[in-house]
């Protein structure tokens, strides 16, 4: 390209040779670092060289993790270590985005133009509406991909009278929010990371924080590495935290889904021994001697140590160390919330944080990690509400059971794709492709779901359109737009805006642009005091909600003053009790099957499957198993097992690994082209009715 | 001091090669500090010291610390020690044949061309080609696989 040619292709972004600096997040987990970007012309980079790549207008484009944000300090995660590498290129492999809306003839999906896509849509949805009624039609998105996009959803929900509706949040922070919501009586995190590095105790219950939060745990190691804090860990899998904790602290290798009995017991130690903060019970919380009685009477260590797989003198000694810190900080994974009954586990881990006092002071706390980020309007959604306040909405899988009952029709999804990603997938499946008349995606790639879809919208995506989402430690993230989106793809929240102008709504979708929505989104909102230009001037530190006034500098942490969102003001115990698995593990399928993660692939691997250099470090799915059972087994590392649970069987490379327990298999969820959802079990919790990945009984065998 | 057979020359020759694979195959230009073709030759030391343990050296630059070492199938193998992730110097484990990182517990392979065994580091730990001359047993470092953690033109 001539000089000339490229700095015409750089008008959009960028004139002459100084490069454009801006401010951004990662695109990925509830860590949200922070990223320093430069766009301009022949750009150098420092290695490693992945920083960098070159956008289809001729610039280039570099993201370097920012030493002045408060989240990473310069930190990253091998996924951010990729971002550069998920824009779009229009030769390299990201260059599959999807570009045009297209609509289905006969088998095929084909090219259409915008107006002809909406047409049909607002088509078929007007004749659902007037003969079938708002119950006929439904709404299933992402909530980590924008609050105002997810916004434009919930506002043509309430529109249309709507109230099939539900976020993938579903998936993965239901019973985390549900948990808080009955303990604390609000579902927001309220910690803030910096309580890492004044906790003394840090105690890690079901999550592998190095293999999916990687900045948050480089920042706990330091802690604990540097002798400030001891390490305990809690998790059915020997993870490398676990390991960890041997050395700094202790590992609680926990049975799978006992968590409930373990930490019953360590309350039981907490009171027995006098080791609880007397004054935080009786001023701060509700609810105390229902708990002190059922954990005095039931869960002495001795009681609960087979079920638990956990010895008496390990509970005690770990109690001892939590009653003995000036502040234990207390945070847990999925291993507690893809659980069928995992609001319970959350909520006895928060009655052991509220027998200790841990709640809003510096390193006292405790807080669900998550996985993605939620977006900013979205408390994530508990079951039983459309907008945190009045409207009672159904359930993804409220919708599956209607679609194949027939009484909803249509299907609006965005950046989700459910063919993939629900549980008991073989039964999703065949819901969606054989019981649904009308499904619409929008999404960034084609996928599984994009495959079976009647209209399908392509959308800008994390650098092609600004959007907010939250972190874990509730800051607000800022995404700013800095590289083209390909071809016609258009920013979420115009899809639904568009939807609902042609079914006659034109006066509540007035927005021109994002920060049009943004601005409506804010009003009432605990960031009403946020604006686009002063998340801009905050660079990539941004703010912790609440930030209710223009002036408001943040929140850094919650219940400080030790008063709780509940009508007494006051955070409630639970005595909740140990509740058996969905499916029992016995003879014909004697395994427990866990699901899990791994940082560098993201979800169902939608960037993932893209960069050559990110499959090449994880070529292939594995299933761990224990050497006793694979001896028994005849199972070696390397060699094809089939693992089968009720529902479906998959065949995947093993490794025999002392990190699960016997009678324990591990394996990744969401690997392309490894469909565990086909073995796992619809099996729910029943108050914020979030899947149970990680316990369905299953067995294996040497395949070759 | 020991005698270096044909075997061991080709694995020290061959070394270096497979990381430089890695790099991202599109045409942006990369800083490195290498571009120029400047792979200084530096003296690493003698087989005679290497097989008594590790031997620290800097490469291609003083600012950049790396290490020869022995292994234990007589192969010599040099990589720079500073991790691809944020730049902390790794520290190798003889029993495990790899080098770990401190500060954020990145493992590389020392027998599979610096590759990442564990975290985040997204880059092989930069491998360092030698060259050895028979005669008198002395090593020198000729060339890197890949530019040591933030390593740029200037």
């Amino acid at each position: 390209m001539k000089r000339r040619e490229l700095l015409s292709a750089l008008g959009a972004v960028g004139r002459g040779d100084a490069p454009r600096e801006y401010a951004t997040s990662c695109r990925f987990c509830n860590v949200g670092c922070g990223f320093r970007v430069r766009v301009g012309a022949n750009l150098r980079t420092l290695t490693p060289d992945l920083a960098i790549t070159r956008l289809p207008n001729g610039a280039d484009v570099e993201l370097v993790p920012d030493p002045e944000c408060p989240v990473n300090q310069g930190d990253y995660s091998v996924r951010g270590a990729f971002l550069a590498q998920t824009l779009y290129t229009t030769q390299g492999p990201t260059a599959g985005r999807l570009q045009y809306p297209m609509v289905r003839s006969g088998k095929r999906l084909e090219r259409a133009s915008w107006d002809d896509a909406f047409d049909l849509v607002a088509t078929r949805l007007r004749g659902y509406l007037s003969h079938q009624g708002p119950q006929s039609i439904g709404f299933y998105h992402a909530d980590w991909f924008g609050g105002e996009n997810a916004h434009a959803y919930i506002k043509l929900a309430k529109v249309l009278g709507v109230t099939n509706y539900d976020t993938n949040g579903r998936l993965c922070a239901a019973s985390g929010a549900a948990g808080l919501m009955r303990s604390l009586g609000g579902p927001a995190h309220p910690w803030s990371f910096e309580d890492i590095e004044h906790a003394d105790v840090i105690v890690l219950a079901g999550t592998n924080a190095f293999g999916t939060l990687s900045v948050i745990h480089d920042r706990i190691f330091s802690q604990v590495q540097s002798g400030s804090a001891k390490l305990i860990a809690i998790d059915a899998r020997r993870s490398l935290p676990a390991k960890n904790a041997e050395q700094y602290g202790m590992f609680l290798q926990v049975r799978p889904g006992t968590d409930v009995a373990l930490y019953n017991a360590l309350g039981h130690v907490l009171i027995a021994e006098g080791l609880l903060k007397r004054n935080f019970v009786e001023e701060h919380t509700e609810g105390y001697a229902a708990y002190r009685d059922l954990v005095m009477a039931r869960h002495a260590p001795e009681q609960v140590a087979e079920l638990t797989g956990v010895s008496a003198a390990q509970i005690r000694e770990a109690a001892r160390h939590i009653g003995q810190a000036k502040a234990a900080l207390f945070l847990s994974g999925k291993g507690l919330e893809h659980q069928a009954h995992g609001t319970d586990m959350i909520c006895a881990l928060i009655n052991v944080a509220l027998l200790v006092g841990s709640m809003g002071r510096p390193g006292a706390s405790y807080s669900p990690l998550g996985g993605h980020q939620g977006s900013i309007i979205n408390p994530p959604l508990f079951a039983g509400q459309l907008d945190h306040v009045t409207i009672p909405n159904r359930t993804i899988f409220e919708m599956l059971d209607q679609i194949e009952r027939g009484t909803q029709k249509a299907l609006l999804c965005a950046a989700v794709d459910p063919f993939v990603t629900l549980p008991d997938g073989q039964r999703a499946r065949r819901i969606l492709e054989h019981s649904l008349e009308f499904l619409v995606v929008t999404d960034i790639y084609p996928n599984e779901t994009t495959r079976i879809a009647d209209v399908v919208f392509p959308a800008a995506s994390w650098g092609e359109t600004p959007f907010t989402s939250t972190n874990s430690e509730r800051r607000v993230r800022f995404y700013e737009a800095f590289a083209p989106a390909p071809g016609e793809a258009r920013p979420d929240w115009a899809i639904p805006a568009e939807i609902g102008k042609r079914l006659g709504h034109a006066a509540e979708f007035p927005w021109k642009s994002t920060e049009d929505v943004f601005e409506e989104m804010k009003r009432g909102q605990p960031f009403a005091g946020l604006s686009y230009a002063r998340l801009r001037a905050s660079g990539s530190t941004n703010y912790q909600l609440p930030v209710p006034t223009a002036t408001s500098s943040g929140t850094p942490r919650l219940y400080t003053d030790g008063q709780f969102p509940t009508p007494d003001k006051r955070a409630r115990f639970w005595a909740v009790e140990y509740q058996p698995q969905p499916e029992e593990s016995l003879s014909e399928y004697p395994f427990v099957l866990i699901t899990g993660r791994k940082n560098d692939l993201w979800q169902s691997g939608y960037t993932f499957k893209q960069i050559p250099e990110l499959v090449a470090r994880l070529p292939r799915n594995e299933l761990a198993i224990h050497p006793r059972d694979a001896a028994r087994l005849g199972i070696v590392t390397g060699k094809v097992v089939r693992v089968r649970t009720r529902r479906g069987a998959l065949e995947v490379a093993a490794r025999v690994t002392e990190d699960v327990q016997p009678g324990t298999l591990f394996t990744l969820w969401g690997y392309p082209g490894s469909w565990i959802n086909a073995l796992t079990i619809n099996a729910r919790d029943p108050i914020s009715q979030e899947p149970s990945y990680k316990s369905c009984a299953a067995a294996v065998e040497a395949v070759r | 001091m020991t005698k270096l057979t044909r075997r061991e020359m080709l694995a020290i020759t061959a070394a270096g090669t497979a990381g430089a694979a890695l790099t991202k195959g599109n045409d942006v230009p990369v800083a490195s500090g290498l571009s120029g073709g400047t792979q200084p030759r530096i003296r690493v030391g003698t087989l005679a010291e290497v097989s008594r343990g590790p031997l620290q050296f800097s490469y291609p630059s003083s600012s950049y610390p790396a290490q020869a070492t022995r292994l234990p199938d007589g192969k010599v193998i040099a990589y720079s020690l500073i991790c691809t992730h944020i730049g902390c110097p790794v520290e190798y484990t003889a029993a495990r044949e790899t080098f770990v990182c401190p500060c954020h517990q990145s493992i590389f392979s020392a027998v599979r061309d610096g590759a990442v065994l564990q975290g985040a580091a997204p880059r092989p730990l930069p491998k360092i080609r030698l060259d050895i001359d028979t005669k008198t047993g002395t090593i020198y470092a000729v060339g890197i696989s890949a530019p040591p953690y933030g390593a740029s033109e200037g």
